[in-house]
């Protein structure tokens, strides 16, 4: 988690700065690409905080 | 200064457009924006000589090295890389909120913006062309083993997690190489010397100092 961020969303559009939380998100490669991703990779990926969901529990 | 790293060549066609397309555009626009008054060209003379002589990626060179001698300096680089590089007089535009991550003998860590070609100016100056090919940005998230394999020559093994950062935001992103075997004796400033831009991506390793 990076603190709060200018959301580019409503920024670039002239609807003010509307910080948001900001996170690191880690995504497996193969949640990615399915059986075609390499072997022991994954992908950070940066997410305000209004791009994420609840994941389902268990 | 370190050698610079194997490139890969752009792929014939749509993209990237020929240099002269892209110099012709950027003297059209610069002398634009002086005769309608927005920027001037010393204004622009100021910014070209910044980034040709006080900026690139020997600063960065710079921040590694030290961290690689000064266990603390690497633990504050590493918790918080803006706040480091500013113990050094590194900082500035594109550099607002900056990480580094380390490289280990278990964790490869490389650098893309899929977006476009967000990069640490401060650290690194500005990005080289392939950083901005749509084939470096779209292959580096999806087959990163195969690219540093088939465009950097970079072969990492199977046992080692290669991990993808994807600059998505204003966070920007840079790698804090292993220091290679055999550098026990260097000075801080040998060490930084060996130091490359294509190892601060993470698209290559530092060699160690030929004999």
């Amino acid at each position: 988690m990076y603190g709060a961020h200018v959301f580019p969303d409503s920024n670039a559009i002239g609807r003010g700065e509307d910080p948001q939380w900001l996170y690191a998100v880690r995504f497996e490669a193969r949640e990615l690409w399915g059986d075609s991703a390499e072997p022991g990779q994954a992908v950070y990926f940066d997410a305000w905080e209004s791009y994420l969901e609840p994941a389902d529990e268990g | 200064m370190a050698q610079p790293g194997k490139s890969p060549l752009p792929v014939e066609g749509l993209y990237p457009v020929p240099e002269e397309v892209l110099e012709a555009r950027a003297k059209a626009l610069a002398s634009l924006l002086i005769e309608k008054g927005i920027v001037s060209r010393d204004a622009i003379e100021r910014v070209i000589e910044a980034y040709e002589r006080d900026i690139g990626p020997f600063l960065g060179a710079r921040v590694v090295a030290h961290a690689w001698v000064d266990p603390e300096f690497k633990r504050r680089l590493l918790e918080d890389a803006t706040a480091a590089c500013a113990e050094l007089g590194i900082k500035g535009m594109q550099g607002e909120d900056m990480v580094c991550v380390e490289n280990t003998p278990q964790v490869h860590n490389v650098v893309v913006c899929t977006l476009c070609s967000c990069y640490p100016w401060p650290v690194l100056g500005l990005p080289p062309e392939w950083y901005k090919y749509p084939q470096y940005r779209s292959r580096m998230v999806i087959e990163p083993r195969k690219v540093l394999k088939e465009d950097f020559g970079l072969e990492v093994p199977e046992s080692v997690e290669v991990r993808v950062w994807d600059s998505s935001s204003e966070v920007r992103y840079f790698v804090l190489p292993e220091r290679p075997e055999g550098t026990e004796g260097m000075s801080e400033e040998e060490l930084a010397r060996l130091v490359t831009r294509e190892a601060m991506i993470g698209v290559a390793r530092v060699s160690p100092p030929r004999r």
